[in-house]
């Protein structure tokens, strides 16, 4: 019928105003990869200042004034947009709306979402949110500078930070966010419910989709609880309520509440895919099923139930009844379990595989091996009486970015080495993602893990001059050390990204499944057409992590391919509609 | 071992004590699972004419891998339990109070003065110098004038946020005299950096001496401070 | 171009709950965790203060409220009266029912406004106290919701002059029928929660 007819969309609805799932994956894309060059400079900008308080940045005099850390307000202002940006405009959109758009109807047989233009919205939404936070950087009295967890009465009133408009902008631009976000929650579950292909029942499902799966219910359930918070804080701001003022009968401590209830869930919405992704890259160049996959499918569902229970473990020094702390404290203990069981069934996948080295694996081992440091560390902060001391210290920081730096974006470099031959159809240069491979770890363990040592040593987060205090002075070598290994932490991520433009262009023609992977994304042609496949939908036999299965000669066996006089693993299909 | 810098108040030990276990069970499941990871990288490595292993998983070590953990984090969460209450579930007895009042970006601390009284006109007030006396439990009042601050004392492992509209009460043993930092854990704006205070261990009678010295000094009119 | 007709090709398995039904109910649990954080925040600041409403500060009208939920549930049976009349295929019915729930949803939003009125000239302010402001941010979002529900019904209702409903309609009233009643239970919580307890 119409499949023909869509080839003739014009440029703009086929490449802007599309309803192609997977274009609208790659204009996230490309938007939270623009964003992350944002953040990653204003790390840099950070880093900086950190390692050498007293000596000006070199380009300082080209910086906007809002961007130079000198003044501490601006540094105040830097370290904040740094984490916004990363994380509801770097993170977020690039695992659920870049990869969460294109790998869901490809992983499940589907020709697109179930809402192509709700999709389609969602991006066109997400783009305004993130340019109105970049344009605060514009603004009279400059960005937000509340730290990317707002806490109020600091970002209720102007008078406390000199920050007008630009935290106004912030709370708005983080409002369009989380409505953008709903709508592709909507969408992937919607899709993932009602539109796999036959013979794909839900335990047949790769786990990147399980995990996007409960990445968006988490999305779902979670950023509406931000969204009244931040209406609050918004009337607050501009109206002139006391929903956090004490003085006008507010609570301070409610904020907190809202604010960790979202964003405890969206700590595991910025960590599930890619431990889906690591899944699935880690089975398919071990050439070995995946190992326990309905401990792996149940473990994301227990760390997503017990996500919504732990969020007051953010709170333990903040004036919250004690014993409300014990009974966070016990739940947060009991959240590492899930994690260390992916971790345990992550290794046994590896045992007795043949392992190939891609760099996609590569990453996906980093993934494992960072992931391990940043769950071990948590628990030193889900201990009450430990969190006294390394709370709001160095400590949390090399945490969180050991799990966001560590497990959630070598997820990514992981998921993009592994999925962009099928997104643009060639193959990057996998020595320079190699190397790349070997310089990132190297520099991201250098840079964030002596991070725990300044933490010990009781290392307050977000000052601007550690020299200020005696006890910190005789850590300042170590800052450097780690402002040193952060440079070379982000220059080494020019390689990465010339290699991915380069490609783009003049990369191998990609064939439909270059590592032989059987889930259904590599039975369509790269990049697959609009509606993904021909006039057959794909029938699924198997679950997605036949690798050498004693079945076949070859040592993977596509989810798709009939074994004539075979039977079927699972004696449950639905016979298929028409073979 | 001593990684953790001189903690100085009678709860640091413990807390201390905790971190190390803590760092002892995390510190042995890093190096088993990442020598496994290693190890498994290199020797299951693809060669030429090897298969993988076709199997799906093991419920037993499943049952394993999820019991020994929980067991494990359920024990550690109760042995932190037991601490914290000893912290944060009780304010030992004492009569030597000490009110703080923090605002952007200065720790003002206040001493009951010579009537034995708080909010009276000869209230001993001192902004970011504090002193306390050794061996003594002390109750620390924490209050805020504006945003959120956190009393934070690295030597005495003690951090606690003040938060305005409410009225937070810590205790504090100190161990050993000597000059300490306090610091601001909380981002409270664009002086957190700065919001340093000091704070001075005194051996109980030279700390009667100078508790004196201070109310002598005491202007009644500047009790209302700025 | 139709994208939607491409779930209903025969090769893809038909499923149990279709896509429009499907989204809609997850999209109003969305709308859901929205009010219940909005209550959540309304509970903490209700139960952390001493008097509520404070002194000097009018009580609820809880009367009026108890009559304007009779009035939005009597909307909302007449809506599932225009969706029974739409499977009875009686078009005309259907308009009368629609333009029912329309109206009854209007007569809601008029006392609501009403009610503020009422408060407003006994003294409470929005931004004054957090009884004020909890209490218009609460009713005031589920207004916003009704009033765009109210304005849906309407323009469905003016659409449907024919005497058959178009396939593509039947599915809008369906999905404007689960909104209606969404509306109408967070109302009913919010009475509860606002005026009773």
């Amino acid at each position: 019928m119409s499949l023909k007819h869509e080839h003739e969309l014009s440029f703009i609805r086929k490449y802007i105003f599309s309803m192609d799932h997977k274009i609208i994956g790659i204009q996230f894309l490309f938007m939270s990869l623009l964003f992350m060059i944002v953040g990653g400079f204003l790390a840099m900008i950070v880093r900086w200042q950190l390692g050498f308080p007293d000596r000006e940045i070199p380009f300082a005099s080209h910086l906007p004034e809002s961007l130079n850390p000198a003044d501490p307000a601006h540094y105040n202002a830097v370290f904040t947009m740094h984490g916004s940006i990363m994380i509801f405009l770097v993170i977020i959109p690039i695992l659920a709306g870049a990869f969460g758009n294109f790998l869901i109807p490809l992983l499940i047989g589907a020709r697109d979402m179930a809402f192509p233009k709700l999709n389609m919205l969602s991006f066109w939404v997400a783009l305004p949110g993130g340019l109105i936070m970049a344009s605060s950087f514009f603004v009279e009295g400059g960005t937000a500078a509340t730290g990317w967890t707002a806490y109020p009465p600091l970002s209720a009133d102007p008078q406390y930070t000199g920050v007008g408009l630009g935290q106004t902008l912030w709370v708005v631009s983080v409002l369009i966010l989380g409505t953008s976000s709903i709508m592709g929650a909507v969408n992937y579950i919607t899709t993932i419910v009602n539109m796999r292909a036959p013979g794909m029942h839900f335990f047949r499902m790769p786990l990147s989709v399980w995990a996007l799966f409960i990445t968006a219910i988490l999305q779902l359930m979670a950023t509406p609880v931000l969204a009244s918070a931040l209406g609050m804080l918004l009337f607050d701001r501009t109206l002139g309520t006391h929903f956090f003022n004490p003085a006008g009968g507010g609570q301070v401590l409610l904020w907190q509440h809202l604010f960790w209830f979202y964003s405890h869930p969206a700590v595991y919405i910025m960590i599930l895919p890619s431990m889906g992704f690591v899944s699935d890259i880690i089975s398919t160049f071990s050439r070995k099923p995946i190992f326990g996959y309905k401990a792996m499918v149940f473990s994301l569902v227990g760390i997503a139930g017990l996500g919504f229970i732990v969020w007051g473990h953010h709170m333990f020094q903040s004036g919250m009844n004690p014993a409300l702390g014990t009974a966070f404290m016990i739940s947060t203990m009991v959240i590492a379990v899930p994690s260390a069981i992916k971790t345990f069934n992550w290794l046994g996948t590896l045992w007795r595989g043949s392992i190939h080295f891609t760099p996609a694996m590569l990453n996906a081992l980093a993934f494992v091996s960072t992931f391990i440091v940043g769950g071990l560390s948590g628990i030193f902060m889900a201990s009450t009486p430990v969190d006294m001391f390394i709370h709001d210290t160095y400590f949390i920081v090399a945490h969180l970015h050991y799990v966001l730096f560590g497990g959630s974006l070598f997820g990514v470099f992981g998921a993009l080495n592994y999925w962009y031959p099928k997104m643009f159809g060639r193959m990057m240069n996998s020595t320079v993602n190699t190397i790349h491979w070997v310089l990132t770890f190297t520099f991201f363990n250098l840079t964030f893990f002596p991070m725990h040592i300044l933490g010990m040593g009781g290392h307050m987060r977000r000052i601007y001059d550690p020299t200020l205090y005696e006890f910190l002075k005789p850590m300042q070598p170590m800052n450097e050390f780690i402002s040193i290994s952060a440079f070379l932490l982000g220059a080494s991520q020019l390689l990465f990204a010339g290699n991915f433009i380069f490609s783009l262009f003049r990369g191998k023609r990609a064939e439909s499944n270059p590592w032989r992977a059987n889930s259904l994304e590599w039975s369509a042609p790269s990049p697959p057409p609009h509606l993904n496949w021909g006039d057959k939908l794909p029938t699924v036999y198997r679950g997605p992590y036949e690798y050498s299965s004693p079945e076949v000669a070859e040592d993977y066996l596509p989810q798709n391919r009939p074994l004539i006089g075979a039977p079927t693993p699972s004696r449950t299909v639905p016979a298929p509609a028409r073979a | 071992m001593h990684w953790l810098p001189e903690g100085v108040s009678t709860y640091s030990p413990s807390i201390d004590t905790m971190f190390y276990v803590i760092l002892a069970v995390t510190g042995v499941a890093f190096i088993v699972t990442e020598a496994l990871l290693f190890y498994f990288a290199l020797r299951y490595r693809a060669r030429q004419g090897v298969r993988a292993t076709y199997t799906h998983g093991n419920s037993r070590l499943e049952m394993i891998w999820t019991i020994v953990p929980a067991v494990m984090l359920v024990l550690l969460g109760l042995s932190s339990r037991r601490v914290w209450g000893d912290i944060k579930g009780r304010i030992p007895p004492t009569d030597q109070e000490v009110v703080i009042v923090a605002s952007q970006f200065d720790w003002e601390i206040h001493y009951k003065g010579a009537d034995g009284q708080f909010d009276t006109p000869d209230d001993v007030v001192i902004h970011n110098d504090m002193s306390l006396p050794v061996n003594k439990p002390v109750k620390i009042r924490l209050r805020s004038k504006d945003v959120i601050h956190s009393f934070f004392v690295p030597a005495f492992r003690l951090k606690q946020d003040a938060v305005p509209g409410l009225t937070i009460d810590v205790w504090v043993e100190a161990t050993k005299t000597g000059t300490y930092e306090i610091a601001c854990a909380e981002l409270c704006g664009f002086g957190h950096g700065t919001m340093r205070g000091q704070l001075t261990v005194l051996e109980p009678d030279e700390f009667q001496k100078w508790l004196k010295e201070q109310e002598a000094n005491v202007v009644p009119a500047e009790a209302p401070p700025a | 171009m139709k994208n939607d007709s491409l779930s209903e090709r025969p090769a893809a398995p038909r499923p149990a709950t279709e896509n429009y039904r499907l989204g809609t109910l997850v999209f109003l649990m969305a709308g859901t965790m929205l009010f219940a954080g909005l209550v959540g925040g309304y509970l903490v600041l209700r139960y952390a203060s001493g008097a509520w409403p404070g002194p000097g500060l009018p009580h609820l009208p809880v009367r009026l409220a108890g009559f304007n939920t009779a009035v939005i549930a009597l909307s909302s049976l007449a809506f599932h009266l225009a969706v029974r009349s739409l499977r009875g295929l009686d078009a005309r019915g259907l308009r009368r029912w629609l333009f029912a729930a329309a109206g009854l949803g209007a007569l809601f939003l008029l006392l609501q406004v009403a009610q503020w009125s009422l408060l407003v000239r006994g003294g409470l302010s929005f931004s004054g106290t957090t009884y004020g402001t909890t209490f218009y941010t609460l009713t005031g979002v589920h207004a916003a919701h009704a009033f765009s529900g109210v304005v849906w019904l309407s323009l469905i209702a003016l659409r449907q002059r024919e005497l058959w409903v178009p396939a593509k309609r039947q599915r809008t009233i369906e999905v404007c029928g689960l909104y209606w009643h969404f509306v109408g239970l967070v109302w009913l919580g919010l009475y509860v929660v606002l005026y009773v307890i």
